[in-house]
């Protein structure tokens, strides 16, 4: 595969960032309701917002007093959150197994 | 476009495919890599139901089973995640047993007949997919 947006895709190598795209594909979410999704802080939700958003995966719109996120580009926003996160489950998925069997092997 | 959201994934293992095969059915091996909890049976009918590392939840049924090749399951993220297919194959390779996995969205009602647990709210999801 090349990438010429490598720093997208480095962007989602962490799970709860992935996720995070997932839960807002569709119509978006605030940093309250990813927070109240994932077994993490508020403040670590922002942390993770702000690197996807540097990295043009999702952009900031306000409302009301709270902050709105939505994926970029909008139409291919569910299909492209949906391959991101199944796919990045599956590489995870796959290098623990790879590791256990090396493992189980050894032992 | 649509019905071809899919993600598919191979690794080769040094092992047999029947050892392959209880890597990739059996739950107390399933939990050493692919997720935390793991209740699954490789029956058809089955219940399927995973923990994530992070809490994540799925649940599903086990669709078809081909003993030591082939395991389709469906499954969903409670309450309302869009429901997809895994298929996994174990092939015999020069290396030991080859492993694939396609996990593919699923977007048709007929599709997601068999889980009859789950919620309607998937009813408006797929109608909106369709």
């Amino acid at each position: 595969m090349t990438d010429p947006v490598g720093a997208t895709f480095a962007a989602l190598a962490d799970p709860s960032r992935r996720r995070m795209l997932s839960l807002m594909a569709g119509s978006g979410a605030t940093a309250t309701e990813l927070a109240r999704e994932l077994p993490i802080t508020r403040q670590a939700v922002t942390k993770h917002l702000s690197q996807l958003a540097s990295a043009g995966l999702v952009a900031p719109t306000r409302q009301g007093r709270e902050t709105r996120y939505r994926i970029t580009p909008e139409p291919l926003e569910e299909a492209v959150a949906w391959i991101v996160q199944a796919g990045g489950e599956w590489d995870d998925r796959l290098a623990r197994l790879s590791a256990y069997v090396g493992d189980d092997r050894g032992a | 476009m649509a019905d071809d959201t899919a993600v598919e994934r191979e690794i080769t293992v040094p092992v047999e495919p029947e050892r392959a095969w209880e890597l990739v059915t059996d739950p107390e091996h399933l939990e050493h890599w692919f997720a935390e909890q793991v209740e699954l049976e490789p029956t058809p009918g089955a219940p399927v139901r995973v923990i994530g590392d992070d809490g994540g939840e799925r649940h599903g049924v086990v669709e078809e089973v081909d003993a030591p090749r082939r395991l389709r399951f469906v499954w969903y993220a409670p309450p309302d995640g869009p429901p997809s297919s895994v298929e996994i194959e174990v092939v015999p390779d020069a290396g030991g047993s080859r492993i694939s996995v396609t996990e593919r969205e699923l977007i048709t009602i007929d599709a997601v007949g068999p889980m009859a647990a789950a919620p309607t709210s998937h009813t408006d999801l797929l109608a909106l997919a369709a």
